[in-house]
């Protein structure tokens, strides 16, 4: 008889064999994979793919760069990536370095991560890829950034293309209308919310962005007007926040809704004509600028930030992101000719005229963009002697977001000043131990 | 001897280690599968929790319990535990009871029920983090709706997060919204299972309609109602997204819960020793709840 039925040893005979198949087919090197339809390519393409992790604003100007520039005439292909935010990210980095597979060759990266991330060792050093006589474009005030931020035991793992001051933007319109001139001082901010506070329209004098993750820079900003750095957790820290708390509950200066607000939503109200001026990175001016039915000059004028009781020269501080690149890059060799590339001398320049972002106080990049778009404000800033370097802490991410959870509890009136004063030395003693 | 195994071939030797043979080869997949995806990463994660392992500053000593000693020191870990509980309780039992009055209305209804049920299903369907994002910018105090119709009716726009009251409930409510249309679908499901002539017959006894809830739909439907809660309660005691994405943990720490703790330990700090104590804290929890429902769930059948 042919027409057999399985038997129990046949069936597992057979279903052990299918299953070994499936794992030696599982276990084997997998077999390069055909170039997909419509995949970027450049015209001589065989260095392969470089991928590039950049911010989502930043996304079309560094494909702007790499082909605009001729990068793509090298014969690489670049793919440029929307990196997820912060926290994801470091989850997206963290698992694929410790399985030896990057997610990206190149991370345009900032502060935060810059210490995080060179302390875990997940970057490359960068040193042996730069010409000698690349750090002489760098001013002092850079090269005390790099040092601070980019160096971790004497190698260089970051390179800033960026030096980002914060800025205070103003309506010049509104001001003018009142007869009033731009804030000088912290006494004459507070006075702002007498003028143009409008609660019942939603319209304040002041506005920010403070909700988790981003209370930390301002209150680092305010702290270095007070005289005093944000990680000390001294009287400083405590005359910057009592400040704050007046403008947002006893001057009515600042909108309460500020503590539940990210860049962006700080942004969106401000070209809403629901501010009359505000603290903002530099990506304001390319946001600004993007509203066109809204735009106009005097509607985003920069000023001078007021001045606090730490005077003029603690008025601002500057941060900055930079390229690096990353253990375990699946294209090594070609993740080192990007970065070579990016950081150029005379490509450094051509980036900034390309869009702010690029913007640096490198000697190339200030020759190269002269008094255009925001170089004109560094300038201003610079010239004025008012920009300090970020408040830093080898745990940086840490002890800011333990600062944050402490300064959030105090602003929602949750804590008293004292206990808020407390809650941070005790918070800060615990990292130092 | 052999005549006995020619008998009974089920007591023979060779038949005996033919059925273990099976019985592994058939187990075997799903107990390596098991083994590899959850018995290692827990016990992992318990050897970690007894360990200084730390990403950034290169650790990794025993430490015996130092992790465990140092979590009633950390106010955070200590508001976390109590909003995690505080929040798990009180969406479970708003869940449930809206779950159970959704289900009763599309019950009931006669005609648009597949329709109910589908756009019911929405909230369901959306992804957490995506509602969350969405519900941050609806309760924006310029643009969002919610205020602006707040205002509408009140003349007050409500800034729901700068007190940890109001943040709580933003966020327990967001999390019924959620997951309250698919709790109202199980039920409706345990509803339509209730023969109607148990209805008829207490109507014939001059039962009226609550009594008939009370009577007759809640204890069939209390097996349901114990199994969900405890699916509801586990589920949402490691939950993320939603908290993640609507207030960050914010004003303060008033809102953060255990996962997002765990998260933040060992995703943002690195510190993933700690970060697995206060892991291995999160399974104890869930194990007690879940103990605690099985023997809930026991006794509600043995009512039955």
């Amino acid at each position: 008889m042919t027409n057999k039925a399985l038997s129990r040893r046949d069936f597992l005979r057979i279903a052990g064999g299918a299953a070994s198949v499936g794992l030696l087919a599982a276990c084997a090197p997998a077999a390069p994979t055909a170039p997909q339809a419509g995949a970027e390519q450049s015209p001589a393409s065989d260095g392969g793919k470089i991928v590039i992790a950049v911010g989502a604003w930043a996304l079309d100007s560094h494909k702007a760069v790499v082909d605009k520039l001729g990068f793509l005439d090298s014969g690489y292909t670049v793919d440029v990536q929307v990196q997820p935010s912060g926290d994801e990210l470091s989850a997206s980095l963290t698992a694929g370095i410790a399985s030896g597979a990057s997610p990206y060759d190149v991370l345009d990266f900032e502060d935060g991560m810059a210490i995080t991330y060179s302390r875990s060792g997940f970057f490359e050093p960068l040193d042996d890829l730069l010409p000698d006589d690349f750090w002489d474009d760098f001013p002092k005030t850079l090269m005390d950034v790099t040092e601070l931020w980019d160096r971790h035991e004497g190698k260089t793992f970051r390179i800033h293309h960026n030096f980002e001051a914060q800025y205070c933007w103003y309506r010049k319109d509104w001001f003018d209308a009142k007869g009033i001139k731009a804030p000088e001082t912290w006494a004459e901010v507070a006075e702002l919310g007498k003028v143009f506070t409008d609660e019942a329209n939603g319209v304040w004098a002041t506005e920010e962005g403070l909700s988790p993750g981003f209370l930390s820079v301002f209150q680092g900003y305010l702290t270095r007007q007070a005289g005093g750095n944000i990680f000390d957790v001294d009287e400083t820290w405590a005359t910057a926040l009592q400040y704050l708390a007046d403008l947002i509950y006893k001057d009515k200066a600042m909108n309460p809704a500020s503590m539940q607000k990210s860049y962006d939503q700080q942004n969106a109200d401000y070209t809403a004509d629901k501010v009359a001026f505000m603290r903002q990175w530099p990506f304001f001016y390319e946001v600004a600028r993007a509203k066109k039915e809204w735009f106009a000059e005097e509607k985003a004028v920069v000023m001078m930030p007021p001045v606090g009781p730490g005077g003029k020269e603690n008025s601002t501080y500057a941060a900055g992101w930079g390229y690096g690149i990353l253990k375990s890059a699946p294209n090594q060799e070609g993740a080192q000719k990007l970065l070579q590339f990016l950081v150029d001398k005379k490509n450094a320049g051509q980036m900034a005229l390309i869009d702010t972002w690029y913007l640096s106080n490198r000697h190339s990049v200030l020759e190269a963009v002269g008094d255009k778009g925001m170089a004109k404000h560094l300038k201003e800033y610079t010239d004025a002697g008012i920009i300090g370097n970020r408040p830093f802490h080898p745990k940086f991410s840490e002890a800011s977001t333990k600062l944050d959870e402490i300064t959030s509890a105090f602003l929602t009136q949750q804590i008293d000043l004292d206990t808020c004063l407390q809650q941070g030395k005790d918070a800060m003693a615990a990292l130092a131990a | 001897m052999q005549q006995a195994a020619s008998i009974n071939p089920r007591r023979s030797p060779h038949w005996r280690r033919r059925t273990v043979i099976t019985f592994w080869a058939l187990v075997a997949p799903v107990l390596i599968l098991r083994l590899v995806t959850s018995v290692y990463p827990i016990g992992h994660t318990i050897w970690l929790s007894f360990t200084n392992t730390h990403l950034i500053e290169q650790t990794r000593d025993f430490i015996g319990l130092d992790n465990y000693r140092q979590m009633p020191q950390d106010p955070a870990i200590q508001s976390a535990i109590a909003f995690t509980i505080i929040s798990v309780l009180a969406s479970t039992a708003l869940q449930l009871l809206l779950g159970l009055l959704i289900a009763l209305m599309l019950n009931s209804a006669r005609r648009g029920r597949n329709f109910g049920r589908a756009i019911n299903l929405i909230p369901w369907a959306i992804p957490g983090i995506t509602a969350a994002y969405a519900f941050r910018w609806l309760l924006d105090d310029q643009f969002g709706l919610i205020p602006e119709w707040t205002y509408l009716l009140t003349g007050e726009r409500p800034l729901l997060f700068l007190t940890a009251f109001s943040a709580r409930t933003a966020l327990i409510l967001l999390n019924v919204w959620k997951s309250v249309s698919f709790v109202a679908i199980l039920f409706l499901a345990g509803l339509q299972g209730v023969p109607t002539e148990v209805y008829e017959a207490a109507k014939v006894d001059g039962a009226n309609a609550w009594q008939g809830f009370w009577s007759i739909t809640l204890p069939l439907v209390m097996p349901l109602i114990v199994t969900m809660s405890l699916f509801l309660m586990i589920g949402q005691l490691g939950g993320i997204d939603l908290v993640y994405g609507l207030t960050g943990g914010g004003p303060g720490n008033a809102t953060a819960t255990l996962g997002l703790r765990i998260f933040q330990e060992g995703m943002r700090f690195f510190k993933f020793g700690y970060a697995s104590a206060i892991s291995v804290v999160l399974l104890l929890l869930i194990c007690v709840i879940g103990a605690l429902g099985m023997w809930v769930n026991r006794k509600v059948e043995v009512n039955l």
